[in-house]
């Protein structure tokens, strides 16, 4: 055992590396089915999957939900996002059947109202003050972050729920809002307090899984859910903000077709009575839809100066009841 | 591939090609490096291979005439290189970066060497081709470094079979250890110093590089004072454990395959001054400078004017050897006036110990500083970043005072780790005791959080794109 004490190190690491292999190998249609997906085993060693998978909070010991294991042979069709799929799923049903109980309350609140026989009614952008936002909530990945640091106005008056590289998918359950007792998701906070206004802006970060129209069913359940949890608020729904053509151009993902498409999808489900679409590029966009380049140093982000111009257009395209 | 710290060729180029070294015969393993090699920079940039196979073949035709000492042959050859090098720096530059073949500068500068160590009779005999094309071409230094000497591939005892065999009649330890243990230690201790750099390029360097993305995505104008000052000691760290990282990569698969370990960063952050740091940062950078620019013009033998002259020869061929735009030059010129300065002013007009503070300021703040300069192409927006570090001449736009903190929580353990192995002790403690079982135990944590780190990046557009 001489050679083994003169390089215990590499003996180690070839060790782990062949233990590694197995599981990646023996677990690649169960475990690490998703990690799998988009995987290019060009790019790196097999075993990167029980890493990708780790990062997931998926080890070799996990439980997986049976209905990968049915659908093993349809796993390869299946999105980026398929692990979401079932919590998204479980939504869906449960805010399928409040969907009937909106329209009731959507009914009783109009039947309540002073003003009347509201329900069909449509109403149309104005500006208003900063004030305005005094009982609006903003959800959204790090774009809205940044609207929050450099938004010095809107920050002090809005409430915030954003964190970077949020996804729609995480956004109701992901807990991260920090409170005196610990961090709580927004179903919770939105079941705590009530908002006169919802802004969201999500999609980016998701942008490379499921193509526009399931993205747009999975953005109604979540936007129902909300509905559910706050039932007077006006929802916005923020198209995602372009990229520049220099990011537009050398990326498979994010560049502006895929955000266009998604944004058309997203706009239908607008009906201009409590649910409302804006769409802030007009604001920030050249003259051939991208993001201008000298707003932007990464050509995803606004830099902080820039973020005046997304403050200017909600001012001008809010909703008065 | 063409990166040490790739999966891909972690565990896959570099467990083939040692063993495909060790299985070749002595006889030809020097060829196995060199396939090897070219492979290895094929698959990176096959477009370029045939400069690099030209350079190679020009070069070693040249070789044979050096030994007639004749100045004007080395001129020539000299001057070929130096224009190859100019001119792909140049296409490079102004028409596609992708016409800049990976690694020209290191290698060329390795190619001048060989030619005027041969013509000053440091080599003593013309190598074969087999020999002088697998130094030139090396895979642990074609991309960047380290520049080695011909003198220290020479020491290579795996290549060279009138050696084989003496390593086992020669007795440095009380017991008689076997050629294949031998070997293994060998792989033992390189696969250590890699481990090491890796740890140093993907855990430190990588993430701060998000530290110092993040400013530029604030947009310069508008970070805090504060903030500006993280930003140019983050990118400082950045820059060190980048290039240290790379350095003690290469210098491990060196020792793998039988190289000596070549030091390229020999702690430059507790140099007294700045010519001292540059003395120990990418030393071989720094010696090839002095040994085939500053000396051939005369050093600092003929005068005190001819002495800042031959400085800023040197200085401003660094400074457009790291960039061909303004910036490096800018660079290259203010640490010329600096070492200029405490060549003439600090260092001999006043007390030693004062000479040491300002020395010892001059490298914790003024190396910071030009590395901003290093960093920002764009003349414009560099002169906002130091408006914002010196906030002097107006306020920043849309500044958040909060950037500094936010930030700070964020990287602050990156900061700290990187702080304390910047410190010399701390690498020179685990490189005495490296041999050590809970170095290895520590090593091999690294290793595996590293290729954590990896996995997670590599062919994941969504890992260091997250919004």
């Amino acid at each position: 055992m001489k050679w083994l004490r003169s390089c215990p190190l590499l003996v180690g690491t070839a060790v782990t590396t062949i233990i590694l292999s197995v599981l990646a190998h023996s677990l690649d249609t169960t475990v690490y089915a998703d990690a799998r997906e988009g995987f290019d085993p060009g790019t790196a060693p097999y075993f990167s999957l029980v890493f990708k998978g780790a990062r997931d909070g998926l080890y070799p010991w996990s439980q997986v939900p049976p209905v990968d294991m049915q659908e093993i042979g349809a796993v390869a069709e299946a999105s980026v996002d398929s692990s979401f799929d079932s919590t998204t799923n479980e939504e869906l049903s449960v805010s399928g059947n409040d969907i009937s109980g909106n329209d009731i309350s959507g009914n009783d609140i109009s039947g309540n109202d002073v003003s009347g026989n509201d329900a069909d009614r449509t109403y149309e952008f104005t500006e208003v003050d900063p004030d305005y936002f005094c009982d609006a909530l903003f959800i959204g990945d790090s774009r809205t972050v940044g609207l929050s640091e450099y938004c010095q106005e809107l920050d002090e008056r809005a409430t915030f729920y954003a964190k970077v590289s949020l996804t729609l998918y995480k956004s109701l359950t992901e807990p991260f809002i920090k409170t005196d007792e610990g961090k709580i998701s927004v179903e919770q906070a939105l079941s705590e307090k009530q908002y006169a206004k919802i802004y969201i802006m999500l999609g980016l970060n998701e942008i490379g899984g499921g193509t526009p129209e399931s993205y747009a069913e999975d953005y109604m359940a979540v936007i129902d859910r909300i509905r559910e949890l706050q039932p007077d608020a006006i929802i916005y729904i923020q198209g995602i903000m372009h990229v520049t053509e220099n990011k537009s151009e050398n990326d498979k993902h994010f560049n502006n077709a895929n955000i266009n498409s998604r944004n058309e999808a997203l706009s239908q489900l607008a009906d201009n009575k409590t649910i409302f679409y804006i769409d802030m590029n007009e604001a920030v966009d050249d003259e051939n839809g991208n993001l201008l380049a000298d707003l932007s140093f990464d050509g995803v982000h606004l830099k902080a100066a820039s973020y005046d111009r997304w403050y200017q257009f909600l001012l001008q395209h809010a909703i008065v009841k | 591939m063409i990166n040490f710290s790739d999966l891909v060729f972690i565990f896959r180029f570099l467990p083939v090609f040692l063993i495909a070294f060790y299985v070749t015969p002595v006889k030809y393993r020097t060829w196995t490096l060199l396939i090897g090699s070219l492979v290895f920079y094929g698959v990176g940039d096959l477009r370029m291979l045939p400069v690099l196979v030209g350079a190679v073949v020009v070069n070693y035709l040249f070789a044979g005439t050096m030994t007639l000492h004749k100045k004007g042959l080395l001129f020539f050859i000299v001057a070929i290189d130096a224009l190859m090098l100019a001119e792909f720096k140049f296409l490079g530059h102004v028409v596609d970066s992708s016409l800049m073949p990976i690694g020209i500068s290191f290698f060329t500068f390795k190619m001048i060497a060989f030619q005027a160590d041969l013509y000053n009779g440091q080599i003593k005999e013309k190598p074969t081709f087999r020999d002088t094309a697998a130094y030139f071409c090396m895979f642990p230094q074609v991309v960047s470094g380290p520049i080695m000497r011909y003198s220290d591939y020479e020491k290579n005892e795996l290549l060279q079979e009138e050696l084989e065999g003496v390593e086992m009649l020669s007795l440095d330890d009380k017991e008689e250890k076997s050629p294949f243990i031998k070997t293994l230690e060998r792989l033992e201790d390189g696969f250590s110093y890699f481990a090491v750099g890796l740890g140093m390029k993907v855990l430190i360097a990588d993430h701060l590089a998000m530290l110092w993305k993040e400013v530029g995505t604030i947009g310069y104008e508008s970070i805090s004072t504060m903030l500006a000052w993280l930003g140019a000691y983050a990118y400082t760290m950045e820059l060190f454990f980048d290039f240290w990282g790379y350095s003690l990569m290469a210098a491990g698969i060196g020792v793998m395959i039988g190289f000596p370990f070549i030091v390229n960063f020999d702690h430059p952050y507790g140099s007294f001054s700045i010519s001292e740091f540059y003395r120990r940062w990418h030393a071989t950078l720094g010696s090839w400078f002095r040994d085939y620019v500053y000396i051939p013009l005369g050093g600092s033998r003929k005068g005190t004017f001819r002495t800042i002259l031959n400085l800023f020869v040197v200085w401003i061929i660094t400074g457009i050897w790291h960039g061909t735009t303004a910036n490096f030059i800018l660079w290259g010129m203010i640490l010329f006036l600096v070492i200029v300065i405490e060549k003439y002013l600090v260092f001999a007009k006043l007390p030693k110990f004062l000479g040491k503070v300002i020395g010892k300021i001059n490298v914790l703040v003024i190396i910071p500083l030009t590395w901003v300069i290093f960093a920002i192409s764009d003349f414009n927006l560099l002169i906002t970043y130091f408006k914002r570090l010196f906030p002097f001449f107006g306020e920043g736009t849309s500044v958040n005072q909060g950037d500094f903190m936010k930030n700070v929580s964020i990287y602050w353990y990156l900061l700290a780790v990187g702080f304390i192995l910047m410190i010399p002790a701390v690498y020179k403690f685990w490189d005495a005791h490296r041999k050590h079982p809970l170095s290895k135990i520590f090593l091999f944590i690294l290793f595996w959080v590293s290729v954590y780190s990896l996995s997670n990046a590599a062919g994941n557009p969504f890992m260091y794109f997250s919004f």
